[in-house]
């Protein structure tokens, strides 16, 4: 998700709390996704595929009935313990309110917070297992080379208008959301979809879709084999807009939007202020199979975490955001039932192209930057001990992780005596080195401590700060040797992550590092074109070992959500991309 | 009278002018392109690249865009968001009004506590109230305003809550509440919702006037005339207020003055601290994102009520001194 830039309280502010709120994850950049350029002839034949990429070995038939079973008896989610009352969320919008809410444009976690609760696509991830599970869609299969994928949905899905959610609408709204017209900044999600790029270029209007409203089924032509396109459609973009929306432009957010989820707008939100929602009660169950727990949801808008925080404490909302530095008293007071891990990763980068430390022949130098970084000290200061220490880039947690891919950054805290002999083997001279970082205290104090570690082996660098609104693209054209970035998945998928952010033909730009090798390339391409989940994983931890090995990022943390529960909050389902199903939340 | 004030109007016009292009000029000094902003620095291909610029005069040279910028304002419209397309002037009269209602309040707690505290001090001079007055007065100055902002909402909000008191005496911590207004006057509880605010944002200026009314009634009650109203017999209030007060005013109002522009467009951290969407606190977030339209089209409106807010101090002076005289003429 799109980083909000973090904002700061003028001066004085900032040295009180160093604040890491739930939606700016430090520096963290949108990204999109790759196309795999290899194409081929769509077969006849089809392959159910499973409906969870976390069990592997269950055969995709089988893991495909279980799901549907469980929703038709009730669900696979959380059962309502008590049905009523209002939950006031002081956590998603805790520093600023979503600059969009439109399903379609969005590009913040914070927005698509809110557009889970009033919008269901056709998947969706568990909040507890992290598995797929079917949400409009009843099921979903694809040809042997997955460039044909076809979703059942299920009978009755309706708007909180009463109107039919169909496979047609579903091709109405994807084909409105990557219209350039409306210039969605993930219209790339869709990317993989025949037609798209037609579009893209002004010589189409359609994608390749064929929509059976008759039989409820929704059948995609990709243009390039794609294995994960069912966890891709549990993305916002793929989420189905009633017919004004399918219709309607960026304006359409500013009133009253109707979706198909477990609340709907009670009026037009109030910028800034709040944005209220009650409960559909025709809404179908969703993974759930049953309507919202709640009577009504509002998303309080906050601009200044630690005032938030205040507000919760004073009994004012139902979650709120741990300020910077409070995460051990907050947790000890309010407990840590909030706090699981999210899906991201904060990282250093380093150019793969700079004469200095580029290169194969620089890997030494690279190797012994990330043992000389206390990774340990920088979660202890900068995060209060709350995070995990990445031993990896993929977080534990995304379908097909393994552990210790690399023998490098499994220790946790400094190795300045390895760092010392890598750079002896290194065995060249070497330069004062630059370090970027987008402005903010978070980062000021991270570049800082990174620069003592780094002298106290010998390397000096010159750690500059930069325009945080422009940070991504000055990384991207001027290539800084060092820089501070970070990552949220957008989708529980592999490929969302490491795998496109270092790939050579990365047609959004995400690979800051400028990271060309073939053998990764060659070896994403074909897990992205893989179907079985468990070759699929063995191909993408491959590539993941050689970009590790390569010391191409220092991976720092792991993300961990830093939110805080009212005692009177009973249930509170949150998925590790950082969505809380509200369907399934509950009051005591 | 007249050509005085046709000139001073004259006069804050060029003032709006010259510090809107200012701030023109150093949208295009600062690093950042539009389109990346536009585009959330996704690479853009050149077709859309160049749709936006055309959607939003992009195309045109520097020159073209302000000039096509002033025929936009001069028509009434100030523009839309880079960043989430809202209407500068709805986002303008969404805010002007909580702004507004947040000075009103905390200008009518300065002048009130401000003066009356200044006057008091001044009149029991060296009293134990004085020294006590004089102490508080520089306390508050000295505050940031952020920290005193977390103080009240701890002090009146969390812990009240925490110890269990009665709903009335807790004071929400953040938010505008119901939001129903009479023009600026609270109904309802949404004076719970205010008070902390404005307490807030008038907290550091009651201090400055607290002590500047102070020091001019001093150096007022010192002076011949109150002496001789004194010697007259009249009454020691009638001689504080109607003759002392009035001439001790005058610096007072000058800072008054000055402080209504801060109030009003710029009270960014109390906004910030008290989530008052006003403003001030919209003009930094749209700052921070580098939100041309936005920045502009609400900084323009709080530079030309800044221009005329000191045309009405200038005013003001005449009709609490009539030696002072809005006159272009000569005085020999």
């Amino acid at each position: 998700m799109n980083t909000r830039y973090l904002k700061a309280l003028a001066g004085g502010m900032l040295a009180l709390a160093i604040t890491v709120p739930p939606a700016t994850s430090a520096v963290k950049k949108k990204k999109v996704t790759r196309v795999t350029k290899a194409t081929t002839t769509v077969a006849p034949a089809t392959t159910a595929i499973p409906a969870t990429t976390a069990t592997p070995a269950t055969t995709a038939a089988a893991t495909v009935t279980t799901a549907v079973k469980a929703v038709a008896a009730g669900g696979t989610g959380t059962k309502c313990n008590k049905v009523g009352g209002t939950f006031i969320d002081n956590w998603t919008l805790s520093t600023s309110d979503a600059q969009h809410i439109d399903p379609g444009i969005t590009t913040e976690l914070i927005g698509a917070q809110v557009i889970n609760a009033v919008w269901d696509g056709l998947t969706r991830v568990d909040p507890d297992t992290g598995n797929l599970l079917p949400d409009v869609a009843e099921s979903w299969s694809s040809n042997a080379d997955s460039t044909v994928w076809t979703f059942k949905l299920k009978k009755g899905v309706k708007f909180s208008n009463g109107e039919d959610v169909l496979p047609s609408t579903f091709k109405k709204t994807w084909e409105r959301n990557v219209s350039p017209a409306l210039g969605s900044e993930y219209a790339d999600l869709a990317n993989v979809i025949k037609g798209w790029q037609a579009i893209q270029d002004g010589k189409g209007k359609e994608l390749a879709i064929v929509a059976d409203d008759a039989n409820l089924t929704l059948t995609v032509n990709l243009s390039s084999p794609y294995g994960g396109l069912a966890q891709r459609v549990s993305h916002t973009l793929f989420f189905p807009l009633s017919k004004d929306g399918q219709i309607a432009g960026k304006d359409y957010e500013k009133g009253v939007m109707i979706g198909n989820g477990a609340f709907k707008m009670d009026g037009p939100r109030q910028p800034d202020l709040q944005t209220k929602l009650v409960r559909n009660d025709s809404y179908f169950g969703g993974i759930n199979g049953h309507p919202a727990c709640l009577d009504t949801l509002v998303f309080k808008v906050s601009k200044d975490p630690i005032s938030a925080y205040a507000d919760f404490e004073a009994g004012n909302s139902s979650n709120g955001v741990i300020p910077g530095g409070k995460f051990a008293e907050a947790t000890k007071k309010y407990g840590d039932r909030a706090t699981k891990a999210v899906l991201s990763e904060q990282y250093l980068g380093i150019n793969w192209k700079d004469s200095v430390v580029g290169g194969f022949g620089a890997a030494k130098l690279r190797q012994a930057i990330g043992a000389a970084i206390d990774r340990a000290g920088i979660n202890s200061i900068v995060y209060n001990g709350s995070r995990k220490i990445s031993t990896g880039f993929t977080p534990p947690g995304i379908p097909g992780y393994k552990a210790g891919l690399t023998q490098n950054f499994q220790k946790e805290g400094a190795d300045p005596a390895l760092a010392k002999r890598l750079i002896s083997e290194y065995a060249k001279p070497i330069p004062k080195l630059t370090y970027w970082y987008r402005t903010s205290s978070v980062e000021a104090t991270i570049a800082q401590l990174i620069q003592a570690n780094l002298k106290d082996v010998g390397i000096d660098i010159d750690i500059q700060a930069q325009n945080p609104t422009t940070y991504f693209t000055d990384v991207r054209n001027k290539n800084p040797q060092l820089f501070r970035s970070g990552w949220t998945w957008d989708y529980s998928g592999y490929d969302n992550g490491a795998n496109q952010l270092f790939h050579t033909t990365d047609d959004a730009s995400n690979n800051l590092t400028d990271f060309a090798v073939a053998q990764y390339d060659q070896l994403t391409e074909k897990g992205q074109a893989e179907s079985d989940p468990a070759k699929q994983a063995a191909d993408y931890q491959q590539a993941e070992a050689i970009m590790l090995d390569q010391a191409v990022v220092i991976p720092l943390v792991w993300g961990r959500f830093q939110t805080v529960l009212s005692p009177k909050v009973d249930q509170y389902p949150q998925n590790a991309l950082g969505f809380v199903d509200f369907g399934g939340v509950s009051l005591k | 009278m007249a050509s005085y004030l046709i000139r001073r109007l004259g006069l804050a016009l060029l003032v709006v002018w010259g510090a809107v292009t200012i701030m023109f000029v150093m949208f295009f000094v600062i690093p950042g392109n539009t389109i990346d902003i536009l585009s959330g620095e996704k690479v853009v291909r050149p077709e859309i690249r160049r749709t936006i610029e055309k959607e939003w005069g992009l195309d045109k040279s520097v020159t073209g865009q302000y000039v096509h910028y002033w025929n936009r304002v001069l028509h009434g419209d100030l523009g839309k968001s880079y960043s989430n397309n809202r209407s500068v002037n709805e986002l303008f009269k969404q805010r002007a009004a909580n702004s507004a209602r947040l000075a009103f309040w905390g200008l009518t707690i300065e002048i009130v506590f401000g003066i009356g505290i200044g006057v008091i001090a001044a009149v029991r001079k060296y009293s134990l109230l004085d020294v006590v007055t004089g102490f508080v007065a520089v306390a508050l100055a000295g505050i940031p305003v952020f920290v005193l902002g977390l103080l009240l909402q701890y002090g009146l909000g969390v812990r009240p809550a925490q110890w269990n008191w009665p709903r009335w005496a807790r004071f929400p911590v953040q938010g505008m509440g119901p939001n129903r207004w009479f023009v600026v006057i609270p109904l309802g509880h949404q004076w719970k919702y205010l008070i902390l605010p404005a307490i807030v944002l008038a907290c550091v200026q009651t201090g400055f006037i607290t002590r500047i009314s102070r020091t001019s009634m001093l150096e007022v009650l010192n002076a011949d005339y109150v002496r001789t109203a004194r010697a007259k017999g009249l009454r020691s209030s009638t001689v504080i207020v109607k003759h002392a007060l009035r001439n001790a005013l005058l610096p007072t109002l000058t800072v008054i003055g000055l402080d209504v522009i801060g109030l009003f467009g710029v009270a960014v951290l109390t906004e910030t601290v008290f989530n008052w969407p006003g403003l001030g606190s919209t003009i930094r977030d749209y700052a921070f994102a580098q939100d041309v339209p936005v920045v502009l089209g609400l900084a323009s409106i709080v530079v030309l009520f800044g221009a005329m807010a000191s045309l009405l101090v200038d005013v003001g002076y005449s009709i609490l001194d009539p030696r002072v005289r809005l006159t272009t003429e000569k005085v020999d």
